[in-house]
């Protein structure tokens, strides 16, 4: 399966193996784009949308683990697949706990390669997906005022209106008219939903002082 | 006929001038005058005294006169024919025969012919010069007065030869006189009568006269000791025999018990010992000479008066020796007749000739003798020498060999024949030593062989001969060209086994190949993680394409130019693997050092294609500066290999620490100023730790943690056995770098 707005990028010096690569994957009618060099890749302008790098691990110049290093630095949630003529041990580790999705020694099996890719642009998807909800809370946080703000981090903290009431040191009333108002411009209808959004928002609950209560 | 003016002119001048010369000829050849001599003997024709005188008479005159004589003789022979009667017949006889031809010279032989001439001066031969030919025991003539007669005095030979018996007999006490009874006969004893008085008181004289010639030999072989008998003439004996004094001498000498001697020298060789004689010869001659100068005009008594005879002590060898006279006793210049030569006077010649022969003969076996002493000797220096060069080179295990190059054939020592396996005795040339060599050298030592012919040098050559019984032995040949011209005539050289050396270095090469050969699996081990992803690459490449194109396939979507490209790309890939597997195996090959021409940029190159993944885990650039135009080197081009590969892989070791974009190794491949081919493999690290630039090859010295020391030991031993070096420094700028020097090949002088 392909993910929609999906990219793949392949990153090998050796020609023959970036081509069948590249052929591979075209034939399975994924995005591809070929690059022989870690440095002509990074040139390029960042894809917006669920993408993989389909990396090789020994190249001159800027090296498989340096680029994946540069990748998680740069945070646009590509994902990295290894592939390696010799894999040793240590460096295996070192990529995987890079973040890497797979490890591939050459040669390797087609499905293989294709099985590590639709992970990595699963996982890719996902990443995009959750950019875009936090994107969406905190575009309904922003509409707030600091005053709901405050109480949305209070509800959040599971605070009662009579507590948050006495918190804030403002009638029970007042405070129910402000947590209507953060409902609606959160667009939720439970406080469970709110916190979610809050979450998605990052956004963390206020700290509550029970013993007051 | 017409003749032309100059012809006539110069026969003109010719005629006078040949005439002129034809009275001069005819002038100078006019015949001498015919000039008559007669000579006039007294006594017969045969009496050999006469033939003597004739004879001398007539050589005489030959050589003493231009003038043509003719000469006439007669033979008054008085003895026989005496008296007055007779001598007037023959006056007439001479006179009428001689009217027509008469004598314009007389010779008178003896004093019969004188008086008879004399006698009738008048009437016979009127006019005509007489010279008297007196012999000895003539009567002094009474007609010497005659102006017309010439004569030369005969000096007294009796005395003399008396004188000359008594001395060579000093005992004599008689002197037996033998004399015939003819009137000459009588005539001569007359006048020795007269001689021998002087005698008288000193020996005794027996006269043995009126004898017959029976009586004579008797008496004479009953003479008593002491006696000499002394012969004067017998022209008759007492029987009235007749005789030529000589014959009688013949007849009674062989009786005589005493020496006979004598005073005319026809009685020598016919039983006289000698006596002091005027010989007939010189009496003849004296004449004939006395007789020119007359004829010539001269006045003959002066003429006469100038000339004279010379009385010589004669003896007859056979004589002397008969009656044991010592040649020593005789009175000084004797004359000795019939002497018989000795073998030597006979032969000397033959004899001179056949000593100088023999002497030559024996100079020359002497000379020969002497130089085959000193050719025994040079010899025997020879021999010495050559046992001492056949012990030398029998200690050496030297086999001598000379090569005669236009005949082809070869002379080889005893010990070289063992070396090829050859026989001994048979006849070789190079065809049938060639037979013995390797077949897998055969090439390479023609090749040595016509090198050296072409630089009329040294050949040197190793290599294999075959014995007939299969052993392979190794031969080192060492030669050397004689040239005669310019041309090459001859090589002459040794040979010597060195199988023994030969096995001990290969031993040692087989060992250095061994461990080269651990080292580089070692070395390879070291690398199997960067080989194998050199070859999984092109693995992965062909795998991907495959599956690339079968799922295509599958959904039908490859257009045909499209799964040509994968086929090609799967066909590349294929290959690359390929190489890249038989370059490990090379290198994993047991290799036996067998050489072979090769680029040096070549053997980097392959090097490299190994490397390239160690390369990209130690993340070192290779860079290379190759010369294009590198000479090539000989060499086993896997051990090379292993050499580079020890230096690149070092190299990558030393970049480690480096920072990661100044990583790189430069190898770079340049001539030598002598024709050398260098390589240099340089890295940017830390260099060489102080002082270690040498112990860095030594074995079991590593700087690596985990290193074995070796790898450079073995680099080295491999380069010194290509001939070449290998050595370190720290570069300029920083790093380490290695140079390797080989020798160029020489393939290039071809």
């Amino acid at each position: 399966m392909t993910f929609a707005d999906s990219l793949v990028y392949v990153i090998d010096d050796d020609m023959l193996m970036l081509n069948s690569i590249g052929r591979l994957l075209e034939s399975e009618d994924y995005s591809v784009e070929l690059f022989t060099g870690a440095r002509e890749f990074l040139a390029r302008a960042p894809h917006t949308g669920p993408s993989c790098v389909i990396l090789d691990l020994n190249m001159p110049g800027l090296n498989g683990l340096e680029l994946q290093q540069a990748l998680a630095e740069r945070g646009l949630g590509e994902q990295v697949i290894f592939i390696t003529g010799g894999a040793s041990l240590p460096t295996c580790v070192q990529a995987m706990k890079g973040g890497a999705v797979d490890y591939l020694s050459k040669p390797f099996r087609d499905e293989d390669l294709l099985c590590a890719l639709e992970q990595a642009l699963s996982r890719s998807s996902e990443q995009w997906l959750q950019l875009a909800q936090r994107k969406e809370a905190r575009e309904r946080v922003a509409t707030l005022t600091p005053r709901e703000f405050d109480v949305l981090k209070l509800v959040i903290g599971g605070m009662l209106n009579k507590q948050i009431a006495s918190k804030l040191g403002t009638t029970e009333g007042t405070i129910k008219v402000h947590r209507g108002r953060v409902m609606e411009k959160m667009q939720v209808k439970s406080v469970a939903e709110l916190v979610i959004l809050a979450q998605r928002a990052g956004i963390a609950p206020a700290a509550t002082d029970t013993t007051k209560v | 006929m017409l003749i032309p003016l100059n012809r006539i002119r110069r026969l003109a001048f010719f005629v006078p001038l040949s005439v002129a010369w034809f009275n001069v000829a005819v002038g100078g050849t006019v015949p001498a005058p015919v000039q008559r001599v007669l000579v006039l003997y007294s006594d017969e024709r045969l009496l050999p005294a006469n033939i003597i005188v004739d004879e001398a008479i007539r050589a005489a005159f030959a050589v003493g006169t231009n003038n043509r004589i003719e000469f006439y003789s007669e033979f008054l022979d008085v003895a026989r024919f005496p008296g007055e009667e007779q001598q007037q017949r023959q006056r007439d006889f001479f006179r009428d025969k001689y009217r027509e031809r008469p004598p314009d010279l007389v010779i008178a032989v003896s004093g019969g012919a004188l008086v008879f001439l004399a006698k009738h001066r008048t009437d016979l031969f009127a006019g005509a010069p007489i010279v008297y030919c007196p012999v000895t025991g003539d009567p002094q003539p009474d007609h010497v007065a005659d102006a017309g007669i010439a004569e030369v005095k005969v000096p007294d030979c009796i005395t003399p030869t008396l004188e000359m018996m008594l001395r060579l007999h000093p005992d004599t006490s008689e002197v037996a006189v033998v004399s015939g009874n003819g009137p000459r006969d009588r005539q001569m004893a007359d006048t020795f009568r007269q001689e021998m008085t002087t005698f008288g008181n000193r020996v005794a004289f027996t006269w043995l006269t009126n004898l017959s010639m029976e009586e004579l030999r008797g008496d004479l072989s009953r003479l008593p000791d002491h006696t000499v008998v002394l012969y004067l003439t017998m022209f008759q004996d007492a029987a009235g025999k007749t005789f030529t004094p000589r014959l009688a001498l013949d007849t009674f000498a062989s009786a005589s018990r005493a020496p006979i001697y004598g005073c005319y020298d026809t009685y020598l060789g016919h039983g006289i010992v000698g006596g002091s004689m005027v010989t007939f010869e010189q009496i003849g001659r004296k004449a004939a000479q006395l007789g020119i100068r007359i004829l010539a005009g001269e006045d003959a008594q002066a003429a006469a008066r100038s000339e004279s005879y010379r009385a010589e002590p004669m003896f007859d060898w056979h004589q002397l020796r008969r009656w044991n006279i010592n040649e020593q006793r005789l009175p000084p210049g004797s004359i000795i007749r019939f002497k018989e030569a000795t073998y030597w006077e006979q032969h000397y010649r033959i004899i001179i000739t056949v000593l100088s022969l023999c002497l030559l003969e024996a100079l020359l076996i002497a000379a020969l003798l002497v130089q085959l002493r000193r050719r025994r000797l040079a010899e025997a220096g020879l021999r010495e020498r050559e046992q001492q060069m056949g012990l030398a080179a029998s200690a050496a295990e030297l086999g001598m060999w000379t090569w005669d190059i236009l005949r082809d054939q070869i002379w080889i020592s005893d010990k070289g024949r063992a070396l090829f396996g050859i026989a001994p005795d048979t006849r070789l040339d190079l065809a049938a030593l060639n037979v013995r060599v390797h077949p897998e050298d055969r090439a390479a030592r023609d090749a040595a062989i016509r090198r050296a012919f072409e630089n009329q040098d040294e050949y040197t050559m190793e290599y294999r001969v075959v014995l007939p019984d299969g052993q392979v032995r190794w031969i080192a040949g060492r030669g050397r060209v004689e040239c005669d011209g310019g041309k090459p005539v001859r090589m002459r050289g040794v040979s010597l086994d060195i199988t023994e050396r030969r096995q001990a270095e290969l031993e040692t090469a087989r060992q250095r190949n061994e461990l080269a050969h651990r080292s580089r699996v070692t070395l390879l081990g070291e690398l199997s993680g960067s080989l194998a992803h050199e070859i999984n690459q092109p693995l992965g490449a062909i795998v991907t394409n495959a599956g690339a194109a079968l799922r295509s396939l599958g959904r039908d979507k490859m257009t045909r130019e499209k799964f040509r490209e994968v086929l090609e790309d799967i066909l590349a890939a294929g290959q690359r693997a390929g190489e890249i597997i038989r370059g490990i195996k090379g290198m994993l090959r047991k290799t036996d050092g067998a050489r072979q021409l090769m680029d040096l940029n070549d053997v980097i190159a392959q090097t490299l294609r190994l490397t390239q993944g160690d390369a990209l885990a130690h993340d070192c650039a290779v860079l290379t500066e190759f010369d294009p135009a590198l000479p090539r080197v000989e060499g086993d081009v896997v051990q090379l290999q292993q050499v580079f590969l020890n230096l690149i892989l070092n190299a990558f070791e030393a970049s480690k620490d480096v920072p990661k974009l100044q990583r790189r190794v430069i190898i770079r491949t340049e001539r030598d100023s002598d024709g050398a081919v260098r390589a240099c493999v340089r890295d940017f690290g830390a260099g060489l730790p102080a002082e270690a630039s040498e112990r860095i090859f030594e074995q079991f010295f590593s700087t690596k943690r985990e290193g074995m020391g070796m790898g450079l030991f073995i680099s080295r031993s491999i380069v010194a056995a290509h001939h070449g070096s290998l050595c370190a420094e720290n570069a300029e700028g920083g790093g380490a770098q290695f140079w390797l020097r080989l020798p160029a090949s020489k393939e290039i002088n071809v």
